[in-house]
């Protein structure tokens, strides 16, 4: 065991430890902090923090050196962390909000508009079968025109938008199916 | 003297300081989005030109012109893009008795029919690409010309810029529908859907010399710029001098700008682009009649300041500088900082910048229109900042280069900063051996200290939200506190 002062921690003998549960970029670290004391993916480090000011800005010190981090609420649990040559989505959860964690819907078919515009050319119609990266939908926005192409080969699923339609900021435009899973079916 | 700027962002900026340094009095015009931008700060005066649509603002001329007219400017500085390559524009300001700071309306003219500019410049016994003379647009398209020229060619808009309007086609069925989405794209963001036909060089490097006339005749070389590192047509990373770059054939494309600067009569700053393949032979694309977006990296190897320069040929219509005068020294590269996610297809992103840190230090500029809680919106370009480093030599230049990256910090929104870092630490970058298409196919590469800082990161943060919650709880529990300390009293009352 990394770390025997843990044995007994389910009967609940370590009061004070707190778990967090922080994923960057689909990898998931565990830190427990019991008062001065941290561990991180079990293995206890040395780590402080300083706050530089109100606004998210503070300092990690650590026995190699200092490093600075911003950190910024974007969503709950979830923080837009910046230090010196990373800038990161993280989430974090600490361990007793854990059982209510939300599902993540990534409905990973839907096409979306990712700024407001215009569709000038809509070239697939719901049933077609496209090809990775066949365009799909042509959107004018701030006079450039930008092709929307298939992420995966699939089946056209449905068709949300018009040609001449004009369509937001996260609108959907097409949905897909994968290829894999329209032959289960 | 007083000058208006008809910009807006870094480009506006930049010139404001450059009428500081020279005494004379800025006017900046701005749109409703802008109303707090930094340029409207940092001018001496500040006038509102329109609604937000840059159709209604920046490009509204008549509103510029009344702009200029009511603050009795002198002159007026256009910046790039929006009104900068506008014959009309240029026109209406000199009949108005205001100083265009630019080229004369008729090289405009020339030079924005790109089709006009490649005939001048093989008159000027320049070397230009084969390619179709023929208005594709009439009619059909003769697929003759691309079997002609030999396929892959590129479509390109014959009043086109910036990249746009721009499409390779590698056989004729492609190239018919190229011509279509071209001239689309060229109708949409120029109001003219001509486009021609141009031979398509691979590998090339994309090669630009920097010249500048007086208009009657004089026309001096103040070096080249490599602008490979190009995305769609976009230029994101800058360098000059154009590393590996033959002295000879420095030499002759040199002297090529200056031929065509000197057929143009050319007047004011402007940039000749070449093209140079694998053979070094070097094709004319076209000429840029205005300041670059990357004319720092010539200010910082030649000492020049293009900008104070521009304006005092404007005022003064005499060149006080000599060719014998202008050398480069060491090595400058700039890298575009843009509100684009490069994960999502360089997608514009927008956002309110939360934090913001700006690299500095020797040889370290920053042009930009950056500041903390601004909101940068998708409503014009998706510039932010240029980040311009110098050093002795390329080695020093690309260290000084990542390390500012690294300390380049705009949270709120997505940039291409980490995309950046990740182009200048490839081997190719710093072997020199980029070609236009580099980017195409460019893969970043993860380095290993990244797990680690990744590491550090999540420790970081669950440190952080652990303090904020504990502080919070700490609040809370002194208020309930207080709260009880409070109602003891109260009870205690009584008891008296």
């Amino acid at each position: 065991m990394a770390h025997g002062r843990l044995a007994g921690t389910d009967g609940g003998v370590l009061l004070n430890m707190d778990k967090y549960h922080v994923s960057i970029n689909d990898k998931e670290y565990q830190v427990e902090i019991d008062g001065e004391r941290v561990w991180i993916d079990g293995q206890e480090v040395y780590a402080g923090i300083h706050f530089l000011n109100d606004d998210g800005l503070f300092m990690l010190e650590r026995d190699e050196g200092k490093r600075e981090f911003h950190i910024k609420p974007r969503e709950e649990d979830v923080y837009q962390v910046t230090t010196r040559g990373l800038q990161v989505e993280t989430m974090v959860q600490p361990e007793r909000k854990r059982g209510k964690k939300r599902e993540v819907k990534k409905d990973e078919g839907s096409i979306n508009a990712p700024i407001p515009g215009v569709v000038v050319k809509v070239l697939v119609a719901a049933g077609d079968a496209v090809e990775n990266n066949q365009v799909l939908v042509v959107l004018e926005s701030m006079k450039m025109l930008m092709e929307f192409r298939a992420p995966f080969a699939g089946v056209v699923e449905k068709v949300v938008v018009a040609m001449g339609q004009s369509v937001e900021k996260g609108d959907g435009m097409v949905v897909l199916k994968k290829m894999a899973q329209v032959s289960q079916q | 003297m007083k000058i208006l700027i008809a910009n807006r962002g870094e480009i506006a900026v930049r010139i404001i300081r450059a009428c500081r340094d020279l005494g004379y009095t800025s006017v900046a015009v701005y749109s409703e989005r802008d109303r707090e931008a930094l340029h409207t700060r940092y001018a001496d005066e500040a006038v509102y030109i329109g609604p937000t649509p840059a159709s209604q603002s920046y490009l509204n001329i008549e509103a510029v012109l009344a702009a200029a007219r009511k603050t009795h400017a002198d002159a007026i500085h256009p910046g790039y893009g929006f009104l900068s390559e506008n014959t009309l524009f240029a026109e209406k300001v000199e009949k108005a008795g205001i100083i265009f700071i630019g080229p004369s309306p008729a090289s405009i003219a020339l030079t924005g029919d790109k089709l006009e500019a490649r005939k001048i410049a093989a008159q000027a016994g320049v070397p230009v690409l084969p390619g179709s003379e023929f208005n594709l647009n009439e009619g059909s398209v003769p697929k003759a010309i691309g079997a002609e020229i030999g396929y892959p060619v590129l479509v390109k808009a014959v009043s086109g810029g910036g990249g746009r309007g721009i499409r390779l086609a590698g056989n004729d069925e492609e190239l018919l529908q190229m011509v279509g989405s071209a001239s689309q794209e060229a109708k949409l963001a120029f109001g003219d859907d001509k486009v021609y036909i141009e031979k398509f060089v691979r590998p090339a490097r994309h090669i630009e010399v920097q010249i500048l006339g007086d208009g009657a005749g004089n026309i001096l070389v103040i070096g080249e710029r490599e602008c490979s590192i190009q995305r769609r047509h976009q230029k994101l990373i800058e360098e000059s001098p154009a590393p590996g770059l033959d002295k000879e054939v420095r030499a002759h494309l040199y002297e090529a700008a200056r031929q065509v600067g000197l057929a143009l009569q050319y007047r004011s700053l402007g940039t000749v682009e070449f093209l140079l393949d694998e053979n070094q032979n070097f094709y004319f694309i076209e000429v840029n009649p205005r300041i670059q977006v990357e004319h720092p990296i010539t200010e910082l190897v030649t000492g020049i300041d293009l900008v104070n320069t521009q304006i005092l040929l404007a005022a003064s219509g005499c060149l006080t500088l000599q060719q014998e005068q202008i050398h480069m020294r060491g090595t400058a590269i700039e890298a575009r900082v843009i509100a684009e996610d490069p994960e999502q297809s360089f997608m514009p992103t927008s956002g309110q910048v939360s934090y913001l840190k700006i690299p500095s230090g020797s040889g370290i500029r920053v042009d930009s229109a950056l500041y903390q809680g601004m909101y940068i919106s998708t409503d014009y370009d998706s510039l932010v900042a240029k980040l311009i480093v110098w050093g002795e030599d390329r080695t020093t230049a690309i260290r000084r280069m990542l390390g500012a990256l690294e300390d380049f910090n705009i949270a709120g929104l997505t940039t291409d900063l980490g995309y950046l870092r990740d182009i200048v630490r490839s081997e190719d970058f710093l072997s020199g051996q980029v070609d236009t298409m580099y980017l195409e196919s460019f893969q970043s590469v993860e380095p290993e200290d990244a797990q680690k800082l990744q590491r550090e990161t999540a420790l970081a943060v669950a440190l952080y939200i652990h303090n904020k919650l504990k502080q919070t709880a700490a609040l809370v529990n002194k208020e309930s506190n207080q709260w009880r300390t409070a109602a003891w009293r109260e009870q205690m009352v009584g008891f008296y």
